[in-house]
């Protein structure tokens, strides 16, 4: 081959070795994928996209360079699968146009060919934006006309416009914030960057100088500020003893940067950006007595500026006990849990200290026990927070007005809608008896199951039995969704037994077993 | 003044007949299990299509149409001397009007207007149908256009479905779903804002969820003003017309609606099980 003119023959061998090396290398495209659409198949999509443009071009067997590029250019347009295989056919509809009734071509071609490409799938997009396949491609495509200016042969032109596409790559993240906060570079633009290297590989041989990253995710989070290499800010003020300070500045130089020293009064003062206080504080030790020190850490710092979230509207504090209680109360949205509850209440302090420490001006609290809404009810006056306390008496109330709250509502509508969800459930408990007593006729010993609903007692013949009574009087037509949620003390085996054996005898009602880990109550239980 | 002829595509979920009679032309997106496609609504129907979903282990891929398929029925219209006027699926949820506005700088035509209708299934389709028989009448593209975007700001689509598996696994959701919880079996309602899919609001149980959607649609309906009213539905004909019946004032705001099933793309990313409504003041 004429290294300085390139045929049709060529040309399509150098698309199918861009296929070849996208085929190898898609599925780590897919894995990038954070934008616009989150589908995770852009690889995909530019390999089928690409597949169509080769197989196309296959289909012409001619030297002219420009009716293989049209070809390929038709194959892609036709096989354009999702946004980015819609903007690689615009690439190379502007490669064809550029090189359309060329027999041959030579690296200056070539390269503004490139270039056509992109201002041609620069318009194909609404709103281009910049960290994309198109800054990419234009950073590459500029490489390219730069190099075969200097009258470089195609090899070298790829080369470098390999180099560029890397690493224009790279410094995707910064110019996309989504890319950031995905930790990925651009899936389309790395296509792209495959592609390049594919062609490049048809004239090397070998594409063994290609870095095959193992991935382009970042490792570290890269929303992080940069590290500091002397994080801590370290200020230190002491009394000089019998010796004077000298030598001491030469000493703390070696442990940092940023040193200033200051002496008056017999004081003498240390500021210095440090990766060993504890060093800088032990040779301060030799020259006297520490009166204040002020160690910071600047990385805590800057990324506490970094992700300080705004305010929001209104906070949810609420009461719970069990591990799969106090989860499920948190995915719902409560901001803050405070533990506690049937036989541990908490005291209005406990209370008080949580709304305080929440980072809104309005609280709400879900007291979840009828026993804790009064000790709720005297925190309002407590703080100059605006406190609304809804009265739910049970976990399942409490589990109801958060499933009923959302971020966007008004803190004055929330209340509302969280008191009449909580209204909207009905709640019964099962535990057992503390002593040996008789209710309604009905005698009860000592740890014997019990039921409660609405101040009513249940007693069954044994825990499920209880259960099921409890549950008879609980449900009520129209009743749609029944939640277990089962105790510490409960076996998980067995509530899954109870769970079916109560969606058999109430076919018609959706039953959901959750681990609620609750002391106390074997079993808690809402229908609604 | 030329004709002018409409244009969307599958995801309209606009019923068969409707299409015919006002003459639309629709694009079909495409959905492949493994390396079988199929052209939305044209090589698959809903009902084979839910059979296939409980039986492959693999969710269902969707694709938008390439530019290279839409510039052929763009100049087939164009051979017959017609204005196009092409309104797609919210361009947040799927490449389809971003082919589209390739496909149209690959004719000579200047023709063409694209539309991004920000919403998807029949809140595109209500719109569309109101365009084409503007079109009948005879109204210019001017007087289409501002009537879509009328149309676009003031329709809303408001739906339910049975798990959110389908959103999150297609993302169509995004980090919106966090708020849905992930304990509960929550029947979320959801929303079409700004051509993005929202949750609304969380209900645990079917039937209180449609109640709750009916709640919704009274409070932003306006009893003085006439709308135009869709329902669909996925696998699940009773939930919609429960949802039917919860709404019934807007017997006295609606002609009778349109209730249509939802098809194969459409359903890839939510499931089956969805009931939704649509009202486009008329």
């Amino acid at each position: 081959m004429d290294a300085e003119n390139i045929n049709g023959y060529n040309l399509y061998n150098m698309l199918a070795s861009g296929l070849a090396a996208l085929s190898k290398r898609y599925k780590e495209v897919d894995l990038l994928n954070v934008f616009p659409v989150p589908d995770g198949d852009t690889g995909t999509n530019m390999f089928h996209t690409l597949s169509a443009a080769v197989e196309e071009a296959a289909a012409h067997n001619t030297s002219s360079v420009g009716k293989i590029a049209k070809a390929a250019s038709q194959g892609a347009l036709m096989g354009a699968r999702g946004n980015s295989g819609v903007i690689l056919s615009q690439l190379l509809r502007g490669f064809a146009q550029a090189l359309i009734d060329k027999e041959t071509i030579t690296a200056k071609d070539f390269s503004r060919a490139l270039v056509e490409g992109v201002n041609i799938a620069v318009k194909a997009v609404m709103k281009p934006v910049e960290g994309t396949i198109l800054t990419v491609a234009r950073e590459a495509s500029k490489t390219a006309v730069r190099e075969a200016n200097k009258n470089q042969p195609l090899k070298q032109v790829l080369l470098e416009t390999c180099k560029t596409a890397e690493s224009t790559l790279m410094n995707t993240p910064d110019l996309l914030p989504v890319l950031k906060e995905a930790r990925v570079v651009d899936a389309g633009g790395m296509g792209w960057l495959i592609i390049l290297q594919g062609f490049y590989a048809w004239f090397s041989g070998d594409s063994k100088w290609i870095s095959e990253r193992e991935q382009y995710h970042s490792e570290e989070n890269t929303n992080k500020a940069p590290d500091f290499e002397y994080p801590y800010c370290t200020e230190i003020l002491f009394k000089l003893g019998n010796t004077d300070c000298e030598g001491l500045k030469e000493k703390l130089m070696v442990y940092g940067d940023s040193l200033l020293t200051a002496a008056s009064d017999g004081l003498f003062k240390v500021h210095i950006h440090t990766d060993c206080p504890q060093e800088v504080l032990g040779i301060c030790l030799k020259y006297g007595s520490l009166s204040k020190v002020k160690i910071e850490n600047m990385n805590q710092q800057a990324v506490r500026k970094e992700y300080e979230m705004p305010k929001k509207p209104f906070g949810i504090i609420s009461v719970a006990s069990g591990e799969g209680i106090t989860k499920i109360m948190k995915s719902l949205g409560a901001d803050d849990i405070i533990s506690g509850g049937q036989s541990m209440n908490p005291s209005i302090s406990q209370i008080l200290e949580k709304v305080k420490k929440l980072n809104t001006d309005t609280v709400i609290i879900l007291p979840n026990n009828s026993n804790i809404i009064l000790s709720a009810k005297q925190v309002p006056e407590m703080t100059g927070k605006t406190v609304h306390v809804i009265p739910t008496r049970t976990i399942a109330e409490g589990v109801a007005a958060l499933l009923s709250a959302s971020p966007e509502m008004k803190p004055s509508q929330v209340v509302d809608v969280m008191v009449s969800a909580a209204k909207s459930i009905k709640t019964g408990e099962v535990t057992y008896a503390v002593r040996d007593t008789t209710i309604n006729g009905i005698e009860i010993k000592e740890g014997n199951s019990i039921g409660l609903f609405e101040d009513k007692v249940t007693v069954g013949d044994n825990l499920n039995d209880t259960v099921i009574k409890l549950l008879d009087k609980m449900i009520f037509p129209d009743c749609e969704v029944c939640t277990i949620y089962f105790g510490e003390m409960t076996d998980k085996y067995e509530a899954e037994q109870l769970a079916s054996e109560i969606s058999e005898r109430f076919p018609e009602i959706d039953v959901e077993l959750l681990d609620g880990g609750q002391p106390v109550y074997y079993y808690i239980i809402s229908v609604e | 003044m030329k004709k002018v002829r409409i244009v969307t595509d599958s995801t309209a979920d606009i019923p068969h007949d409707i299409v015919n009679e006002l003459g639309i032309m629709v694009i079909p997106l495409k959905v492949s299990f493994g390396r079988d496609v199929y052209r939305d609504g044209i090589d698959i129907q809903s009902s084979e299509f839910i059979k296939r979903i409980e039986t492959e282990d693999e969710l269902p891929i969707t694709s938008q149409p390439s530019p290279g398929e839409i510039v052929a029925i763009y100049e087939k219209i164009i051979d017959k001397g017609e204005a196009i006027i092409s309104i797609h699926l919210s361009g947040k949820l799927s490449g389809t009007v971003q082919s589209a506005r390739t496909a149209r700088t690959l004719t000579d035509s200047r023709d063409i207007h694209i539309i991004d209708s920000r919403t998807i299934s029949m809140g595109l389709g209500l719109i569309v149908i109101a365009a084409a028989k503007a079109a009948n009448e005879g109204k210019s593209v001017a007087e289409i256009l501002s009537m879509i975007n009328e149309k676009i700001e003031k329709s809303f689509l408001i739906f339910l479905v049975d798990t959110l598996d389908y959103l999150e696994k297609g993302g169509r959701i995004g980090k919106a779903s966090a708020f849905l919880g992930t304990f509960l079996k929550i029947k979320p309602i959801l929303c079409l804002d700004d051509g993005q899919i929202l949750p609304l609001e969380r209900v645990r149980g079917k039937g209180k969820a449609l109640e709750r959607i009916s709640q919704i649609v009274a409070d932003k309906t306006d009893s003085s003003k006439r709308y135009s009213c869709a329902f669909v539905y996925g696998n699940d004909y009773s939930s919609v017309i429960k949802l039917k019946d919860h709404t019934h004032n807007l017997v006295n705001i609606c002609d009778e609606p349109i209730i249509t099933e939802l098809g194969p793309v459409i359903m890839a990313h939510t499931g089956p099980g969805v009931a939704g409504i649509i009202l486009c003041p008329e």
